[in-house]
């Protein structure tokens, strides 16, 4: 490879272009690191090009963190999701491994049950509710207290209150708020002379109940992503529609809330995934009842599933769920969150 | 790859601990303070007399006790003995293995003929013994004295399922609430349609129903028994929103003297005032109790007892200490502590003498005389079929299902579930 004239100088193809290099000046360390940035051209292999590369530190980066992120995944989402599709083709009580095959009879089980029908209507319910009520309710908000006058900050942490709070202590609260001897409902009632409903022990009612105590819980935090949105919005803009004449009312519905969509679609698609998750409101708030009214797609999981001993067909509820998390993940991303590249 | 395992063991065993003493961890359910201390008193005269031997006892909520067990058993913290209540869930356990038949151990030193044996045989599994009952804790029927004479109520006088129907229009019109149950919980609510269905088709009947006889649960003395639960519920005698009440709320509703009858256990006799809002209750020469009422033509008599008999199921691991220990703590003198403070019908016979109080006297001599205790069939049935019952009766309350669409999804979860 080496030239005859001198052991170091690269043979003909791959020596620098003449005039590359001063006449006179050394040419040693100039010609090492050509050699080393372009050594023999193809010669040698893209690896060796790219640990020599002067970007070498990317590489190690990759290398030191992907595994472990990698290991992580696998071990708590990959692995149970794949273990949870196993189990559901067995009838479990839970002890031991599983051993009574069952087919395909848990999921004919699952999607035969009216409860489990409820449970994914009411799942439905949170989600529509998240997006008619406490989605438009939380924007109002954000649109009121996004400036940073001092009674704005005031309000936002009052807000954001709810949030904060563990989900079981916010549904013991509403337990004790709604119970109809002694909770605040029932003191109301009796200021007007009247009997107080039982709400947590009325079908009807109680699913009510719940759904006012999951807006209550979670505008704050859409109300939070909205003020962020809205503070994202540049000042020119809005003093130019000013200076246009366009009216308050004009600037809201015509370029705030149109800028402001992005934040909208994440924060939907958050009350989604949240509403799909619901769970630990439901627990300590009904149990999932009266006669089994106010299940979510988790609560039944828990109720019919583990609690029951029957860990198999608790699985078939875990994987049927996870594939409807799925699908409407991939739906809403299609129809939400295309790339706007064509306009 | 030599030196690497040198290495490693030299570290291993640097790092292992010394020899420990044995450790004999008991998994329990029990809240109430007086019981918890004087069985630490029998640990520590265990520990005395045996160094080397620590005696641990570990607390979960009921629930969460119930949740969490089938994980704990197969983990390394697994308890040496755990509360049970017998029954369907324990078929489970012993099937999967997680048990420890000590029929040899506890027949040794005459453990296991200090016990009822009634209490004894809801450990066993065919003819094999896995664990020591604990006590027995009978369902009867509660009453407040004041409130039943403000009705016009002798509840004395109630024989049969009709009378106690008469009671409770009394207590209406009189403007008492009849009944407290706890509709949340709902295991409340089964102990009528257990009790009626005992009261229907007797010992015998409810045998033949068990090994499938007759159609199994989906027969015709069945649905007449939920029918009759039916009638009762259509009164609306519970408490307002008792399908939104668990347990204590429900007992403490009773306690505070706000309803007449309540259909509970004998453990209600301490927890109950405990719920009250005073932390205290009604005096107690105001409480008494009678029978569930038999159902005329109906076969069960009315000392057929539905009980709760509680033990203590030992793993496959546990060490030799722990039916030791049971010696002691399960022994004659420890539990005639328990029963001189009213706390509960120990499951040792010749305790009940030592009981104080009258109304637990006058159980804990029925204990020793019926000729049938019945397990709490929400227990007895299993963990899935058992929940199916309490479902069940709920729905028949609020009037969701009917008596005879309650009947045939009990039969298909019980044939689902056959061990």
């Amino acid at each position: 490879m080496s030239s005859p004239e001198h052991p170091l100088l690269p043979d003909k193809e791959s020596r620098p272009p003449a005039g590359l290099f001063k006449a006179g000046q050394p040419v040693e360390a100039e010609v090492l690191v050509h050699q080393l940035g372009s050594a023999a051209g193809s010669r040698v292999s893209v690896w060796h090009r790219l640990k020599n590369f002067s970007h070498a530190g990317r590489l190690t980066t990759l290398v030191l963190f992907l595994p472990p992120a990698l290991l992580l995944f696998t071990l708590f989402v990959a692995l149970p999701v794949l273990e949870a599709a196993y189990y559901s083709f067995f009838n479990w009580n839970g002890y031991g491994a599983p051993t009574k095959s069952a087919g395909l009879e848990n999921f004919v089980r699952v999607w035969s049950d009216p409860v489990f029908h409820n449970s994914l209507l009411n799942n439905l319910w949170v989600i529509l509710v998240s997006a008619l009520i406490q989605i438009p309710l939380a924007l109002s908000l954000a649109l009121l207290i996004s400036d940073r006058s001092r009674s704005s900050l005031v309000f936002r942490a009052i807000f954001f209150l709810p949030y904060i709070l563990g989900e079981v202590v916010a549904g013991l609260i509403w337990r004790y708020l709604y119970d109809g001897n002694y909770g605040l409902v029932a003191t109301v009632y009796h200021w007007f002379g009247l009997e107080a409903p039982e709400v947590l022990a009325t079908v009807g009612w109680a699913e009510t109940a719940l759904l006012l105590v999951v807006v209550w819980k979670y505008f704050g935090f859409h109300m939070a992503l909205f003020i962020a949105g809205r503070q994202g919005v540049s000042e020119d803009v809005l003093e130019s529609a000013k200076i246009d004449g366009a009216s308050r009312w004009q600037t809201t519905r015509h370029i705030v809330l149109p800028l402001m969509r992005p934040v909208v679609v994440l924060s939907l698609f958050f009350s989604i995934l949240g509403s799909l998750q619901l769970f630990d409101l439901i627990i300590p708030l009904t149990g999932g009842g009266p006669s089994n009214s106010t299940n979510s797609a988790v609560s039944y999981l828990y109720n019919f599933g583990i609690r029951r001993m029957r860990v198999g067909f608790g699985s078939a509820v875990g994987v049927s769920l996870f594939v409807i998390c799925v699908f409407v993940m991939l739906f809403y991303k299609r129809l939400f969150m295309q790339e706007r590249a064509t306009r | 790859m030599k030196k690497l395992n040198l290495v490693c063991a030299l570290l291993g065993s640097l790092l292992a601990p010394l020899p420990a003493e044995t450790v004999v961890k008991i998994l329990h359910i029990q809240s109430i303070p007086q019981i918890r201390a004087i069985w630490q008193e029998a640990a520590q005269q265990y520990e005395s007399s045996h160094p080397g031997v620590r005696i641990e006892f570990d607390y979960l909520e009921n629930e969460a006790f119930k949740s969490k067990l089938p994980t704990l058993l197969q983990s390394k913290d697994q308890p040496s003995a755990f509360h049970s209540w017998g029954g369907g869930v324990m078929y489970e356990q012993v099937n999967s293995g997680i048990c420890k038949d000590i029929t040899s151990k506890a027949g040794a030193d005459g453990l296991s003929d200090t016990f009822y044996p009634s209490a004894l045989r809801n450990f066993m599994v065919e003819g094999k013994l896995y664990g020591l009952p604990n006590d027995a804790a009978p369902i009867v029927l509660w009453y407040n004295k004041e409130l039943c004479q403000k009705a016009g109520v002798d509840p004395t006088k109630i024989q049969y399922w009709d009378d106690f129907i008469a009671a409770v229009k009394k207590c209406q019109a009189a403007g008492i609430t009849p009944i407290a149950a706890g509709g949340k919980d709902e295991w409340p609510l089964h102990f009528y349609t257990a009790l009626l269905m005992m009261r229907v088709l007797g010992k015998d009947g409810m045998q033949a129903v068990y090994e499938d006889k007759s159609g199994g649960f989906a027969n015709p003395e069945v649905i007449k028994a939920f029918q009759l639960f039916r009638d009762l519920a259509d009164l609306q005698p519970f408490q307002k929103g008792y399908l939104a009440n668990t347990f204590p709320e429900a007992t403490g509703i009773f306690h505070d003297g706000k309803t007449a009858f309540q259909l509970m256990g004998s453990w209600d006799l301490v927890e109950g005032p405990q719920n009250a809002a005073d932390k205290k209750g009604f005096p107690i020469e105001n409480l008494g109790w009678i029978f569930f009422p038999e159902v005329k033509g109906g076969k069960g008599k009315a000392n057929d007892l539905l009980a709760s008999v509680d033990g203590w199921l030992v793993t496959k691991d546990a060490p030799n200490e722990t039916i030791d220990f049971m010696k002691v703590w399960l022994g004659k003198e420890i539990q005639t502590k328990l029963a001189a403070q009213n706390l509960f019908i120990p499951a040792v016979k010749g305790t009940a003498d030592a009981i104080q109080n009258p109304l637990l006297k006058r159980i804990a001599q029925e204990v020793s005389n019926t000729q049938w205790i019945e397990i709490a069939m929400d227990q007895l049935l299993g963990p899935d079929t058992g929940r199916v019952l309490n479902d069940l009766t709920a729905d028949l309350a609020s009037g969701k299902t009917n008596p005879e669409k309650a009947a045939k999804d009990l039969e298909t979860s019980w044939q689902r579930n056959k061990m």
